[in-house]
């Protein structure tokens, strides 16, 4: 891949040597992520990286997604696990929708729908921002020439996210705790950042008392890999996630 | 680079406002909205744009008042101005001295209507800066179009005392002294207008009126010239018909003038063939013979060339701008005596009415 900084293909790099094989860039217009990393997993012979095109500033996508697979080849292996799906969380989520909030039949009919799509979101958030924070906080401490870099995305992600505070279906709009993570995220970056304008959405909305939290869970934790597993249980417990998801052992 | 989000007013902690406007849909609810977030922001070295409508609370953040403004302008020129008032409501909140935003929201109000709203904002607009001649000028149109005459003279005099050299204010202050029939002090205005803005219609249109009125033949002159150059430039205007209007006026004025006594022999012999004409061929053929000259006159009857260039399908033969004019008159004096042709041959008439009866 040209033109990524010698910080970031270091960082890949390093990702080669410990497992033994490449990463592999390719370009996605599709996705809907700003880039995702695919583990090289039953006997495929490289990691497939992929990302948006046209998709500044790409240094810190590639660098942020390398963390999490870094994290994971630091662990010893029988340390490493993945993030599953119980099945239990849609029905959770429809409880909490169907919660204090008037239902037309409309809502009634897309309830299932909605809920299931929320359900994978709130799960994909748990994990990502969780362990998400500490790869930037690690980012910001070991590789200091991406912090511009790092910056530019953090403010678009944290662009990205504002709309989940008005997502709805009819009546049905995301139950304000599974909001958490998001929330502790724009706190985390105001605070990296040296910033507190990215928090100020999530305190009109009534959730950053449990962005807080959430934050202070993670701060209270050693920032290594090993805990990574004690974090995001930790913030399930705390939103109320728990049993939405098993750890599985990792299969290479 | 703006921050742009959405809440819905069920998702609002209500406990971040003062005790006393949390009832979600009240106005007091609305105000310490936007308070809050212009607080918030505003402690951010940010500006924000906020609106409360039945469902959400928009909030837009700009790094500064300047380009907050910059967001709301083009929504203006978009003609979007229902949409931008509540911005610039908004930025009223986080910018109360700025009086760029107190301007553009009162000329928004006045363009809405509201005028006793936009003169509040634009009194305060010039309160702040009392050299914002613009702002002047919306007040003197608000009090205009409220009917209000010597109020809007008066903020229209602070216009022009504010920037002489601004050729807007000199139109509008020409214009409304027009009205006050104070119409040497409209002439001076306005043409400082024209040398300020050329080819502004306005401008033109209001000194051709004002020079008009004075009545000199000098100023007729002047007059006519600028009504035709309005007519040529502005084909599409809606005073154009006013323009040639006055231009027939003029024409007829002139022909008077121009004639012994101001009576016409020769506009006396088309009105008496006018009367045979029309005695032979019968009241419909007469309604038809003046209604094809007045459509035709809508594009111009040249009154003042003798040449027969015109012909008429109702009628056959070939006739001269006044010919036409005296068979229209005549054909209307017999349909309608008090209907006004523009010209006023009434002497003529009865002197060819006289002579038939001999």
């Amino acid at each position: 891949m040209k033109n990524l900084r010698p910080d970031t293909v270091g960082i890949l790099q390093r990702i080669e040597t410990l497992s033994g094989r490449p990463v592999e860039f390719k370009p996605d217009s599709s996705l809907t992520l700003r880039a995702t990393l695919q583990l090289a997993r039953n006997g495929a012979s490289t990691h497939v990286l992929r990302y948006r095109p046209a998709n500044e500033p790409l240094d810190y996508w590639v660098a942020y997604q390398a963390g999490y697979l870094l994290r994971l080849l630091e662990l010893p292996p029988d340390e490493r696990f993945d993030f599953a799906a119980t099945g239990a969380a849609a029905g959770q989520v429809q409880e909490l929708l169907a919660t204090g909030q008037p239902m037309t039949d409309t809502d009634e009919a897309t309830l299932p729908q909605f809920a299931q799509v929320t359900a994978h979101w709130a799960m994909m958030n748990l994990r990502s921002y969780a362990i998400g924070m500490r790869i930037d906080q690690w980012l910001a401490n070991t590789y200091p020439a991406l912090r511009e870099s790092q910056a530019a995305g953090m403010d678009a992600l944290q662009q990205e996210n504002l709309p989940l505070l008005s997502k709805r279906l009819g009546n049905l709009s995301i139950p304000v705790p599974l909001l958490g993570p998001v929330a502790a995220y724009a706190l985390f970056a105001d605070r990296l950042l040296g910033r507190s304008m990215y928090a100020i959405p999530y305190r009109a909305a009534g959730v950053l008392d449990l962005g807080a939290d959430l934050l202070a869970i993670n701060y209270a934790m050693p920032p290594d890999a090993k805990h990574d597993r004690e974090l995001v249980d930790a913030w399930a417990a705390a939103i109320g996630m728990t049993g939405w998801y098993a750890w599985t052992p990792y299969k290479p | 680079m703006a921050t742009e989000f959405k809440i819905p007013l069920h998702r609002f902690d209500t406990n971040l406002l003062p005790a006393d406007a949390r009832q979600i849909g009240t106005e007091a609810f609305k105000t310490a909205v936007l308070m809050h977030f212009a607080a918030e922001y505003a402690a951010q070295g940010q500006t924000a744009l906020v609106t409360v409508d039945d469902q959400d609370i928009t909030v837009m953040a700009f790094p500064a008042e300047a380009s907050a403004l910059d967001f709301v302008l083009p929504m203006l020129k978009a003609g979007k101005i229902v949409e931008a008032v509540p911005y610039l409501e908004s930025l009223t909140k986080s910018a109360p001295a700025n009086a760029a935003v107190l301007y553009n929201l009162g000329i928004s109000y006045s363009e809405l209507g509201q005028y006793d709203e936009a003169i509040i904002r634009l009194k305060r607009a010039v309160q702040l800066d009392p050299g914002h001649a613009h702002a002047w000028v919306g007040i003197g149109n608000a009090y205009h179009r409220m009917r209000k005459p010597e109020p809007a003279l008066e903020a229209f005099e602070k216009a022009v005392e504010a920037d002489p050299n601004d050729g807007y204010t000199r139109r509008n202050l020409g214009g409304m002294l027009i009205g006050f029939k104070r119409i040497d002090e409209a002439i001076v205005h306005l043409r400082k207008a024209i040398d300020l803005l050329p080819d502004d219609p306005q401008a033109i249109f209001g000194l051709a009126t004002a020079l008009e009125q004075t009545g000199t033949e000098g100023a007729d002159e002047e007059a006519d010239a600028l009504y035709l150059r309005f007519i040529n430039e502005h084909p599409n205007s809606p005073m154009v018909e006013q323009a040639e209007k006055a231009r027939t006026a003029f024409a007829h004025k002139r022909l008077k003038s121009s004639a012994v006594g101001g009576f016409r022999p020769d506009v006396m012999m088309y009105v008496a063939g006018a009367l045979q004409t029309f005695k032979k061929l019968g009241e419909k053929k007469r309604q038809m013979i003046a209604l094809e000259i007045a459509m035709l006159g809508r594009s111009g009857l040249d009154i003042n060339d003798p040449a027969d260039k015109y012909t008429l399908k109702a009628l056959p033969g070939k006739f001269s701008g006044l010919h036409l004019l005296a068979i229209m008159y005549t054909a209307f004096r017999q349909i309608d005596p008090t209907m006004n042709t523009g010209a006023d041959f009434s002497a003529e008439y009865q002197a060819a009415l006289e002579m038939q009866q001999k």
